[in-house]
């Protein structure tokens, strides 16, 4: 079996913030600047009057004058999320969750302690209160729709749905499926519909095709899919409890430009310094920014391979502040997957110039351990031509590259 | 969650000095006389936001040789709001 752990609405409810009462209105998440001009998610009231996540937002308003966009809060949803997930390892499961509101877990290694099945849903169900749905199915993707099923009822409790129903996912719509397979969203929409248009309306229409049928027609991808209707997935895949890198820089005035990379580079120094100094490295990492006016931005990034590096973490990271979309008031780093530190390579090329730098480095480091962090500054250019003197430069603890 | 923001200090903030005025001129600067003013200066920023920032620079050389910038905010006109800052 496998439990889903589902938060609905979690986009809606972290952007809403502190006007939750406005979930049971007509509300949608607005889209990004930067990201196609669709839907995100629409609260109950919005679906009954037809609104539908992914729609276009001149098709939303037609169907919905009335329609209120929220503007998303991605930073605040993902630090609900992992908290929510933390919990959940605080219990003893082990987690995995590729997108946030849901994860999931193998609840048999819990069941000796909570001497049910029943027990542990239970345990976690209290565990992480009343906004969160914990249900049990043979499959990820049957746990998901169940999830989502008791979502939509009036009051949801704990479900878990035997083996024996393997009807269950048959039933289900093919748009189940809608952000179970890889590729852009676009790309898996479009064949979901070719497969709506094709008269296969649930998912046991398309267990019920022969695989080389389905392979013929809909490539790789529709045969992943009807793996997943036939519930064939692999193990959960639990991810690696890790200590939590994040740094934050609360900007003096709402920032854009050089003063916004300026406290970008400080950001990367400081979470350089921390990943080098637990010896890891970031293999997987986001930047994000509170706006001015409400709402959050982030962007996620990946290195091609993990570094500690503050120099390669400002190349990754400085092209992304060009898609932020308003001034921010603070911005900050934080690690989604970390790994170990890479090892010192043997040098098969002389370079004078970097081992010149790697011994500075270390007497650095040297000096930092006796004397202490503020030991030695930097001074950081951040507005050079601002006509305000106490603009132009930041003294910041250095940071060896 | 880190300490961060605090750990950074920003250079060149302006100090205050005692500045004697003739004419809207400084003449005296923590009373050391200015014996000539090489330029002078308005910068105004800001002027978007909720605190706009308008200043008149003066860089002067004094008696004792020493070259200095000094400025007063403008929508600060009297006496004791001048300020010595490296421009």
């Amino acid at each position: 079996m496998i439990a889903c752990v589902l938060t609905p609405f979690l986009g809606l409810r972290a952007a809403l913030g502190k006007e939750q009462k406005r979930l049971r209105e007509a509300v949608a998440l607005a889209p990004q600047h930067d990201e196609a001009q669709v839907l995100g998610e629409v609260s109950p009231t919005a679906h009954e009057l037809g609104v539908r996540p992914g729609m276009s937002l001149s098709e939303a308003l037609d169907v919905c004058p009335r329609l209120g966009l929220v503007p998303p809060d991605p930073g605040r949803a993902a630090e609900i999320h992992e908290r929510i997930l933390r919990r959940l390892e605080d219990v003893g499961a082990g987690v995995e969750s590729e997108r946030d509101g849901e994860a999931f877990f193998d609840p048999a290694g819990l069941i000796r302690l909570h001497g049910s099945l029943e027990g542990v849903l239970e345990a976690v169900a209290g565990k992480l209160g009343p906004a969160t749905l914990v249900v049990a199915a043979p499959t990820r993707l049957a746990a998901l729709s169940l999830a989502r099923q008791a979502s939509r009822a009036e009051s949801p409790t704990l479900r878990i749905l035997p083996p024996e129903e393997a009807g269950f996912l048959a039933g289900q719509p093919i748009q189940a499926l809608n952000d179970r397979l890889p590729g852009p969203e676009a790309e898996v929409r479009r064949l979901l519909t070719s497969m709506i248009r094709l008269g296969l309306k649930q998912l046991g229409d398309l267990a019920a095709l022969p695989a080389d049928a389905v392979a013929d027609r809909f490539g790789p991808n529709g045969v992943l899919a009807r793996d997943l209707a036939l519930g064939r997935e692999g193990p959960i895949r639990p991810r690696q409890p890790h200590e939590q890198f994040r740094e934050w820089l609360d900007l003096p005035e709402a920032s854009t430009g050089s003063h916004l990379r300026g406290g970008l580079i400080i950001l990367c120094d400081r979470l350089a310094g921390r990943l080098r100094a637990s010896g890891t490295s970031a293999r997987s990492l986001s930047i994000e920014a509170r706006l001015t006016g409400g709402g959050s931005w982030s962007k996620h990034s990946s290195p091609r391979w993990p570094t500690a590096s503050p120099t390669i973490l400002r190349l990754l990271l400085l092209p992304a502040l060009d898609q932020l979309p308003r001034p921010a008031e603070t911005l900050g780093l934080r690690v989604i997957e970390s790994a170990p530190s890479e090892a010192d390579q043997l040098e098969v090329i002389h370079r004078p110039e970097q081992t010149r730098r790697k011994r500075l480095n270390e007497a650095a480091r040297q000096v930092q351990a006796t004397v202490g962090d503020r030991s030695l500054m930097r001074v950081l250019e951040v507005e050079p031509e601002s006509r305000l003197p106490e603009r132009r430069m930041l003294l910041t603890p250095y940071f060896s590259e | 969650m880190s300490e961060a923001s605090s750990r950074t200090l920003r250079l060149y903030q302006p100090r205050a000095v005692e500045v004697a005025v003739a004419a809207g001129r400084p003449i005296q600067v923590d009373d050391v006389d200015v014996v000539q003013i090489r330029e002078e200066w308005v910068v105004e920023d800001g002027w978007w936001t909720a605190d706009p920032i308008r200043r008149r620079y003066f860089e002067v050389v004094l008696i004792d040789g020493r070259d200095l910038t000094v400025f007063w905010k403008l929508d600060e006109p009297e006496a004791g709001s001048w300020f010595a800052q490296r421009a």
